[in-house]
């Protein structure tokens, strides 16, 4: 029954992935290091975006199952929180790869764009492929479209995390009062707001379980306003992957083999993450941790996949989308090329335009 | 009555009787079954009513205890929001004009007035920061027995980002925080007033004053909420989110409606709203950790607008009560054992005389007077229906005694009678042939008694060589009168008959002698004759007698009727004429008494005069003892088994040549 | 046998029912004695009386007697032919007083003619 379900065919998706490996390896122009069981593996702290939540569900399930071990690292997590972002954590030196948004990772990036030698984070692999990001709205304070939310404040969180928002709410010409949003949607169910920005598969759903039901909200998709922007991905700082870039590789996949076990082990996967959570004393509770790894595996494996595998790709039309946007919106002057911001983005598929 | 007579008391058809019947048993089961009955009954109502006010009262005691909940933490948590408040105003109304140190001696103070306080901060809205101030947000809070301070803002302004802060900022009014837990582990929960100055354009946020409250108190409070053993108090945020369960794992991670999303219960998210809706309410519940049918109560706190819930076992209740009524049940059998014995017990006593007539008097019925009856005991019905039955017995004794003894006396007088009709028929002539030298006449005489003596006779004598007396007679009434009047008569009549010869006078002087001292009017019927044998001559007078017969020798049969007088004996002075008629030699006369013509059959037809002539016309050449068997034989077979209440008297003669 | 008392115009009316042998005479003859003070006038209907022994004609002539002695009229009447024969052969219908009818009776004994 078990080996009956490809779905659940985790042991033979993780052999390809793991032979995959072992095939790609010499192509991406690296000399593969065989597992060297002499030399001790390498030091490697990953900085999370947030605290312990299902958004990281793959990288406990890739350090639990031993895909990190398997990849010659010891992999130590750093989480982020609202003090101090993951990017931070990368560019200070905490951390050697780093989950980022984007939005964030090119604003930070951008400034790299007229000194070729700046160190600057560079993408290894896109896990979120599409935008999870969300205006609610208070019903009851007369919001039923876009346009109504004029003269309303609204709540967003500073810095390129909310960008797209900004930059939709702009592009409308929406006049509003922006209020700086912390870690909690309570203002917003204080209705100190009229809107908050939300992520479809976090606040959206503690909202929810607030006990407020979806028809006391509207809810705009920014995916659904063609502001489909990929999220979270797996950076490392330019300087540091020169040296590193096989190692790189190595943990991205095994990155996405947690991810891949996630997928077939979903209830595994919450265990965990809710474990984590407790060891960090992050309050939270299963229904809302499985939520939102529903919604972020429906990200990183979207159902539109088709022939073209696109788990783990950015698409370089979505980047040159981003870059637009985050021009439109004054945060940057100019997106670093794709080439630099992502060389094995080009590497494989060649001939999209940006590359 | 002698003991051969007693019957067996089952052949008269009286059985013992059976159980089911028995008075003690029908008692003992209407009794305690309708006893039982009504027991089951109250029990029944007992329960279903105790159910209802227990269940209403269990509710109103739920919702009691929400709200009683609610009111004893806002009464704690008032206090200090009232001090938080006056800190507020007090900061607001000097225009924040103090010194850091000042700020400092205040939150001390505040301390230590307040113990449920944990720490108190002021944190600027940087812009607004006196340049003197060395810190933007003092805090000051209990490091176990000691106060610490600290500079909330020493690593960077992220306070303006917490919740205590941005929400009194961005809400403008003060605002109780959710609950949180805070790094020492506690749960705690913060309360911030913003603080206002005066500014032209209207009053500027300048800060917020906050006070952090612990909260582990909460458990113990609504642990002391007397709810029974399956019940249990919670605590809930505006957020849904469990502040105390009695499942640790729920408070402050899970809300009502992570729960009822675990559960795929939409209506445990419905009722969590109802509960985050302000209102007081309650509504059936089934118990999580249980599973039983509960009652679940909700009042809202008016300082936190958190909702304090109690958990009722209704199950629980429901077990009680069925303890309760089992107990009254048992108590109640118990009663109802009591009451079995009491009764078999009441019933055993008033039956025991009633099961002991019951037992003897079959014997009596029987016959056997002498079997044993109870003595009546006390005066109740039964005493007196004993005695009643000793005083049937002894009466029903004398009178067996005393019919015993009347039959003896009637059997004497039997006897005497008996002997009175002896000499009665020793007074007639019974040996026949009368005269047996004589050639010239046949006379036989036939007296067939009744079963009581009667008063028939018939007579006859010589009176010299050639006449011969014929007397038949019948007295009347019955017994020793009539035998006794019957001997007088026929003692008078044979002296008269000697005397004088004529039959008429021969009656006349027979009446006027009976008629004398007969106040009894007793009489006498009588026919005599005077047969002279040499010639047939026959003179003869009747005195009210049957006419007899006079039986000729060619054949006819006459009925000697004339001449007829009254009958003797009831009055004196009656003049009776002398009749004559000649006899051939061959005719016969037939003397007889009504007891003949009259003889009834069963069917109450008479012998009649009819089959008389008929004999005795058959009988023509028959001897008179001949012909008057063959008419006693004929009115024999005519009565047959029908008694006789008169004598059959009959006197035949014939005068032969 | 039966015995129902009647008055009827100063008349005590004695109706005898069914037979009047030695086994019943005693009680008609208490009946009669007792009552005999009562009425100036009786009268014994035997309309109903099938058979007459010596011991009621004996009663009968006892009534008879005693009435006499007392001058009331005493009479019966309505007699069955059976009875009136033992009437007519004791010779007693010479001493009783028979009539045919109630009606006779009453008329003969009740009005003082």
């Amino acid at each position: 029954m078990f080996h009956a379900n490809p779905a659940h065919g985790f042991w033979v998706r993780a052999l390809v992935l793991l032979a995959g490996m072992a095939v790609f390896q010499p192509c991406l122009g690296e000399t593969l290091q065989p597992q060297d069981h002499a030399a001790p593996p390498a030091q490697v702290r990953i900085a999370l975006q947030w605290i312990p939540q299902s958004q990281f569900a793959g990288f406990y399930l890739a350090q639990q199952q031993g895909f990190y071990a398997a990849a010659g690292a010891e992999v130590t997590f750093v989480h982020a929180n609202a003090r101090r972002s993951s990017l931070e954590h990368l560019q200070d030196g905490e951390a050697e790869l780093a989950t980022v948004f984007l939005t964030d990772a090119m604003v930070a990036a951008a400034g790299a764009h007229d000194s070729p030698n700046a160190a600057h984070p560079v993408l290894i692999g896109q896990l979120v492929q599409r935008s999870n990001l969300m205006l609610l709205a208070w019903k009851d304070q007369g919001i039923e479209h876009l346009q109504d939310l004029s003269g309303h404040r609204i709540s967003l969180w500073t810095g390129p995390f909310s960008a797209a928002i900004r930059t939709l709410l702009a592009e409308r010409q929406i006049e509003y009062e922006p209020i700086p949003q912390n870690a909690t949607v309570n203002l917003f169910l204080h209705g100190g707001v009229a809107a908050c920005a939300a992520m479809e598969y976090n606040e959206y759903h503690r909202i929810w379980q607030a006990g407020v039901d979806e028809d006391r909200l509207t809810g705009f998709l920014l995916r659904d306003l063609g502001f489909d922007f990929p999220e979270d991905g797996l950076y490392a700082r330019s300087d540091w992957l020169q040296h590193n870039h096989a190692l790189a590789q190595r943990l991205w996949q095994a990155t996405l083999a947690g991810w891949e076990y996630a997928r077939a082990h979903p209830e595994q996967a919450v265990d965990l993450v809710l474990a984590e959570a407790e060891r960090a004393r992050v309050l939270t509770n299963r229904p809302h941790e499985r939520w939102m790894l529903e919604h972020l595996l429906a990200s990183i494996f979207p159902e539109t996949a088709g022939e073209s595998p696109t788990a783990g790709r950015l698409s370089p039309a979505a980047y040159t989308a981003t870059a637009q946007a985050l021009i439109a919106s004054g945060l940057i002057s100019e997106a670093l090329p794709l080439t630099r911001f992502c060389p094995d983005c080009c590497a494989e598929d060649g001939p999209d335009e940006p590359c | 009555m002698n003991p051969a007579e007693r019957m067996n008391p089952a052949d008269l058809g009286i059985g013992p009787v059976p159980a089911k019947a028995r008075l003690r048993n029908r008692l003992l089961v209407s009794t305690v079954g309708i006893a039982g009955l009504i027991l089951c009954g109250l029990l029944l109502w007992n329960y279903l009513s105790f159910r209802e006010h227990l269940t209403e009262e269990a509710q109103v005691r739920a919702r009691f205890l929400a709200d009683g909940a609610a009111d004893r933490i806002d009464a704690t948590l008032s206090g200090l929001q009232s001090l938080v408040d006056g800190m507020a105003l007090s900061l607001s109304a000097t225009s924040l004009d103090l010194t850091l140190e000042q700020m400092r001696t205040l939150q001390r103070e505040a301390l230590h007035q307040q113990p449920g306080l944990y720490g108190t901060t002021f944190a600027w809205l940087p812009e607004r920061k006196p340049p003197d101030w060395g810190a933007l947000a003092p805090f000051s809070y209990r490091d176990g027995d000691r106060l610490a301070y600290h500079d909330l803002a020493h690593d960077g302004l992220d306070y303006l980002d917490e919740d205590w802060f941005a929400l009194p900022r961005f809400l403008g009014r003060a605002v109780w925080t959710e609950p949180y837990i805070h790094y020492t582990g506690k749960r705690m929960v913060t309360y911030s007033v913003p603080v206002w100055l005066a500014s032209p354009d209207g009053p500027l946020l300048a800060g917020v004053v906050t006070s952090d409250i612990e909260l582990d108190w909460l458990d113990r409070l609504l642990a002391d909420l007397p709810l029974g053993e399956q019940g249990y108090a919670l605590l809930i945020s505006r957020n849904g989110v469990y502040i105390s369960h009695p499942t640790d794992t729920i408070a402050m991670r899970e809300s009502v409606f992570s729960l009822a999303e675990a559960r795929g219960d939409p209506g445990l998210r419905q009722v969590g709203q109802s509960m985050l809706s302000g209102d007081p309410g309650m509504r059936p519940w089934i118990g999580w950790a249980t599973g039983e049918k509960s009652w679940l109560a909700w009042g809202r706190l008016s300082t936190t607008g958190w909702t304090s819930a109690v958990v009722i076992s209704q199950t629980q209740l429901d077990r009680e009560i069925a303890r309760l009524t089992q107990l009254q049940a048992l108590a109640g059998g118990g009663g109802l054992i009591l009451l079995f014995l009491a009764v078999g017990w009441i019933a055993r006593s008033i039956t025991r005389p009633i099961t002991a007539l019951s037992e003897a008097a079959p014997g009596i019925a029987a016959g056997n007077l002498d079997a044993p009856l109870p003595a009546p005991k006390g005066q109740d019905e039964i005493a007196r229906l004993t005695t009643i039955f000793h005083a049937m017995r002894d009466r029903l004794k004398q009178y067996i005694a005393d019919l015993e003894e009347t039959t003896a006396a009637r059997e004497r007088i039997n006897g005497e009678l008996r002997i009175a009709s002896d000499i009665q028929m020793d007074l007639v002539p019974k040996t026949f042939p009368a005269f047996p030298e004589r050639n010239d006449m046949d006379l036989c005489a036939i007296i067939q008694p009744a079963r009581e003596v009667g008063g028939d006779f018939y007579d006859f004598m010589l009176l010299d060589e050639e006449h011969v007396f014929l007397a038949i007679a019948d007295v009347s009434g019955k017994g020793v009168p009539a035998a006794l009047f019957m001997a007088v008569a026929r003692s008078l009549l044979r002296a008269e008959a000697k005397i004088d010869r004529n039959p008429g006078r021969m009656l006349e002087r027979l009446n006027d002698t009976l008629a004398e001292h007969n106040d009894a009017c007793m009489f006498v019927t009588l026919f005599c004759a005077v047969v002279c044998l040499s010639d047939g001559t026959v003179t003869y007078a009747n005195a009210g007698h049957n006419p007899p017969l006079w039986l000729r020798t060619t054949g006819s049969i006459e009925w000697i009727d004339s001449p007829t007088g009254i009958a003797a004996g009831p009055m004196a002075g009656l003049q009776y004429d002398t009749g004559h008629i000649q006899l051939a030699a061959g005719d016969g006369l037939l003397l007889y008494t009504d007891g003949v013509n009259e003889a009834t059959d069963p069917d109450n037809q008479l012998f009649g005069n009819e089959r008389l002539l008929e004999r005795l016309h058959a009988s023509q050449s028959l001897s008179c003892r001949e012909t008057l068997d063959a008419l006693l034989a004929d009115i024999l077979a005519h009565t047959g088994e029908a008694e006789q209440f008169d004598d059959i008297t009959m006197m035949m003669f014939r005068r032969l040549s | 046998m039966d015995i129902f008392c009647e008055k009827q115009s100063d008349a005590l009316i004695f109706v005898v029912r069914g037979r009047l042998d030695g086994s019943t005479a005693p009680a008609l003859q208490e009946q009669l004695i007792s009552q005999l003070d009562t009425a100036s006038t009786i009268i014994i209907d035997c309309s109903a009386l099938d058979y007459m022994a010596s011991a009621g004609l004996r009663v009968l002539l006892l009534a008879t007697k005693q009435c006499k002695k007392a001058g009331r009229p005493f009479g019966i009447c309505s007699l069955k032919d059976e009875v009136l024969e033992v009437f007519k052969l004791s010779g007693f219908i010479a001493i009783i007083e028979t009539f045919n009818s109630r009606e006779q009776a009453l008329a003969k004994l009740a009005s003082p003619a």
